[in-house]
């Protein structure tokens, strides 16, 4: 069993490789896990980007199975993006008047469709855990190593390695920070990506 | 009398080097909408659709960003248009999202990624 100590996730399984750049400040409480593909071929081309990008997740998995941490679990990282409205998504899961607020965000006229979603992230992030999806604020990211390939319109395959250490991350991180499996949200899901991102993981 | 001649000189040679494009315009050509679609059911895309020139403006504004930009920066939104168009001389398959992204996959197997951050007016049902 491993050990979850000032944000640092401590098990042979886990190799720290804690980039303090993308320490966002103090997260309150994790209320979820958010599962990335990195959208690059290897993890040193993530590592680099983190040396100067601000975005990053907290647990990155490389193609071996090799399991990095990334962030501490008790840092904000920016990995999320702008926020889908569950109400919209799962109508059953919010008032018909909730529902009715969040589609004239969403279907307003005469502005473009990205101030649409601009201004939809603006109306969910109001909202408390479980009402709406996770947001940065809230929830610890996993990257796997995965290229997106224009040609296929997807991103490549996870693994079996990949898959079998994303299971075992998940299942710690849940055990120390009190979270279901409903908890746990694949990227597109939450935020506007490319539908095929982490499509393949299982955990 | 030298000094004003001098001077129309110099404001000739600046009239030139502003009315020079910066970008070849034959950079895209031949553009073609096959498909005008949704990757989600409902309402919000309901009006999406762009025209053939329109395309041709959205790259002509786009500025090309990698595939980490375009992912962590933009959203990437379930209205698109699809078609084909020639860069450079190779053949590419296109497609542009309601996000103002877009992806270009040519003949010669080379990936694009593109952003338009003054293209609202193109993205506005």
């Amino acid at each position: 069993m491993s050990k979850l100590i000032n944000g640092e996730l401590q098990d042979t399984k886990v190799t720290q490789k804690i980039f303090k750049s993308l320490h966002k400040g103090k997260i309150a409480k994790v209320n979820a896990i958010v599962v990335h593909q990195t959208g690059a071929p290897s993890a040193q081309h993530t590592f680099n980007s983190y040396q100067s990008a601000s975005h990053g997740a907290h647990f990155l998995i490389d193609k071996q199975g090799i399991i990095y941490q990334t962030a501490l679990t008790s840092q904000i990282a920016y990995h999320v993006g702008r926020l889908k409205s569950k109400c919209i998504d799962q109508a059953a899961s919010c008032s018909a008047s909730d529902l009715s607020a969040a589609n004239a965000v969403y279907l307003q006229k005469g502005i473009s469709y990205s101030v649409r979603v601009k201004n939809l992230h603006t109306h969910e992030k109001a909202k408390s855990y479980p009402d709406r999806y996770p947001t940065n604020n809230d929830s610890v990211g996993i990257e796997i190593v995965g290229n997106y390939i224009a040609k296929n319109n997807a991103y490549e395959a996870v693994n079996a390695k990949q898959n079998a250490s994303l299971k075992w991350l998940v299942s710690e991180l849940s055990t120390h920070l009190g979270l279901q499996a409903g908890d746990v949200y694949r990227h597109p899901t939450v935020s506007y990506k490319q539908p095929s991102e982490a499509s393949t993981a299982s955990w | 009398m030298v000094k004003n001649t001098i001077l129309l000189m110099a404001l000739g040679l600046v009239g030139c080097a502003a009315s020079t494009p910066s970008k070849p315009a034959t950079e895209f050509s031949s553009i073609h909408i096959q498909q005008v679609g949704t990757d989600q059911n409902g309402e919000f895309c309901k009006d999406f659709t762009l025209t053939n020139e329109q395309v041709g403006q959205y790259f002509r504004q786009a500025q090309r960003v990698t595939f980490k930009q375009l992912h962590d920066q933009y959203d990437y939104l379930p209205c698109f248009v699809k078609g084909t168009l020639q860069r450079q001389d190779h053949a590419c398959e296109f497609s542009i999202r309601a996000g103002a992204t877009a992806e270009l996959t040519c003949s010669n197997d080379q990936q694009f990624f593109y952003a338009c951050t003054t293209c609202n007016n193109l993205f506005t049902p």
